[in-house]
C-alpha cells in the first residue's frame, strides 16, 4: 500500500509543471528600417547636415505619427520604421523646426514598396522585409529637397542606406 | 552533484517503504507447481499489458488547446526486460506573443523498459528507466503572427493567415524514468517522465518545427525535448513462470 502512496505523490508532483517563456532578443535581426542619408545638391558626394529636421509619418487615415525616439535633429542619416502593413507611407519632413506652431519648411515624400514577411523565431515571431522601394517628393511651392535617389531597392538589413536625399 | 543524490534518494524511498508492504503482499501468492520444485523461484505473470494515457485525455476535456490520445504497451520478455512502446495522435494549438500555430499528427515510439525494482513476493510493481525510438508525423498550420519590430511607432496588427506546412516528419530518442504499480490485480497505474533528444527534424525550411506530437514543444537552440505521461493499464495474463 505504501508503494501505491508513493505513487499518488509522484504523479501529483508531475502535475506541477511549468515553462519558461521565451523573450525576442534585443540582438535578433527584426524588421529592418529605412536608411535615409543627405547629400549636397551641388556637390552630390558631399554628406550634408538637414539643420533641426523633425520628421513624421503620415498612416492611411492622414493621421500624424509620432517617430518613437526621433525628436528634432541636425543630421545627415535617418532610420525611419515604415509600417509592416502598408504598401506605401508618407513621411512630412520638416526642415528648421522648431515646434509645431513654427514647424518651419515641410517637404513630403511619399514612399511605396512591397512587403514580405517571415519567419523569425517562435519568440519573435515574424519580421518584415521590404521591396521595391520608390521614394518620390511630392511638389511644393518652396521645396528644400531638391532631389531623391532609391540607391537599394530592397530593406533587408538596416546597415546601408537605401535612399539618397540632395538638398 | 545534487541531481545525482536527488535521484539516488527517489530509488532508496521506495525500497524502504517497500518492506512494510511486503507482507501483506504475501496474501496474493498462489501457490504453483514450480514453487514446490525450485523454492528460490517466485513466479512472476508474463504478458502483455495495455494502457490508455489520461495525461492527454484530461488536456483534451479540460483545456481547448489539446486534442490527443495516447495508447500504452509492453510486453514482459524477462522477468525485468520488457518490449515497450507507445502509439498516439496530438493536435496541440499554442499561442506565443507574437505567433499563433497548431500541430497536429501522429507518432509512434517504440523500446524497452528495464525494472531497477526488486519485488517482494506477490508483488509486481515497477520503477523503471526506458529507451524509445520515436517517430512522429506531422502538419503545422501558422494561425495568426504579429511582426517584429524593435521601433513601435507604426502599429502592428497581428496578421490573420492559414499557412499550412503538411508532410513534417521528426524522429527521436527517449529516456524514460517512471512507475507502474499494481493498483487491483492486473490492472496498473503508471507515470513517467521523458527526456527526448531530436535525431532528425524534417521541416519546411522556412518555419522550425515549433510542437512536434509525442516529442512536445521544440526549443530554438537546442535539440532537448522533454514529457510526461500517466494512465491505467490492464495487464492480459499469458502464463506464469
Amino acid at each position: 500500500m505504501k508503494f501505491q502512496i508513493f505513487f499518488v505523490t509522484i504523479l501529483s508532483l508531475s502535475l506541477w509543471q511549468c515553462e519558461k517563456d521565451d523573450i525576442c532578443s534585443e540582438s535578433t535581426p527584426t524588421t529592418p528600417k529605412l536608411i535615409i542619408r543627405f547629400y549636397d545638391f551641388d556637390n552630390p558626394d558631399t554628406l550634408k547636415d538637414v539643420e533641426n529636421l523633425k520628421v513624421y509619418g503620415i498612416d492611411e487615415s492622414g493621421n500624424q505619427i509620432e517617430i518613437n525616439g526621433l525628436g528634432i535633429v541636425t543630421t545627415d542619416s535617418l532610420v525611419l520604421p515604415l509600417p509592416t502593413h502598408l504598401n506605401e507611407v508618407q513621411f512630412e519632413m520638416f526642415k528648421g523646426y522648431e515646434n509645431s506652431e513654427t514647424p518651419g519648411n515641410k517637404d513630403v515624400v511619399l514612399t511605396g514598396f512591397q512587403t514580405n514577411d517571415i519567419y523569425v523565431s517562435r519568440a519573435c515571431g515574424f519580421k518584415t522585409h521590404y521591396s521595391e522601394l520608390s521614394a518620390q517628393n511630392t511638389a511644393d511651392s518652396d521645396q528644400w529637397i531638391l532631389n531623391l535617389e532609391v540607391i537599394q531597392t530592397e530593406i533587408n538589413n538596416t546597415i546601408h542606406a537605401h535612399v539618397k536625399v540632395y538638398h | 552533484m545534487h541531481m545525482s543524490k536527488f535521484i539516488t534518494s527517489l530509488f532508496l524511498i521506495p525500497l524502504c517503504l517497500a518492506v512494510g508492504s511486503a507482507q501483506e503482499a504475501s496474501d496474493n501468492i498462489v501457490v504453483t507447481d514450480s514453487m514446490t520444485t525450485d523454492s528460490l523461484h517466485v513466479p512472476v505473470k508474463f504478458g502483455i499489458r495495455l494502457g490508455a494515457d489520461l495525461s492527454g485525455l484530461g488536456r483534451s476535456v479540460f483545456t481547448d488547446n489539446f486534442q490527443g490520445f495516447e495508447l500504452q504497451g509492453d510486453y514482459r520478455i524477462t522477468e525485468r526486460i520488457y518490449a515497450a512502446g507507445e502509439i498516439g495522435s496530438a493536435d496541440r494549438n499554442i499561442d506565443e506573443p507574437n505567433i499563433n500555430f497548431s500541430s497536429k499528427g501522429t507518432y509512434i515510439k517504440l523500446g524497452g523498459d528495464f525494472n531497477f525494482y526488486r519485488n517482494w513476493e506477490g508483488m509486481d510493481n515497477m520503477i523503471y528507466g526506458g529507451m524509445r525510438l520515436g517517430l512522429s508525423k506531422f502538419s503545422q498550420t501558422i494561425n495568426s503572427y504579429t511582426t517584429y519590430t524593435t521601433n513601435q511607432s507604426w502599429p502592428s496588427p497581428e496578421t490573420i493567415s492559414e499557412i499550412k506546412y503538411d508532410n513534417l516528419g521528426a524522429t527521436w530518442i527517449e529516456f524514460q524514468f517512471g512507475m507502474k504499480v499494481e493498483l487491483l490485480p492486473n490492472i496498473f497505474g503508471y507515470v513517467n517522465f521523458q527526456l527526448k533528444r531530436l535525431i532528425s527534424n524534417k521541416s519546411d525550411g522556412n518555419i522550425d518545427n515549433l510542437y512536434i506530437p509525442g516529442f512536445n514543444r521544440t526549443y530554438e537552440d537546442g535539440q532537448i525535448g522533454a514529457g510526461m505521461s500517466y494512465g491505467i493499464s490492464y495487464r492480459i495474463p499469458f502464463y506464469k513462470k
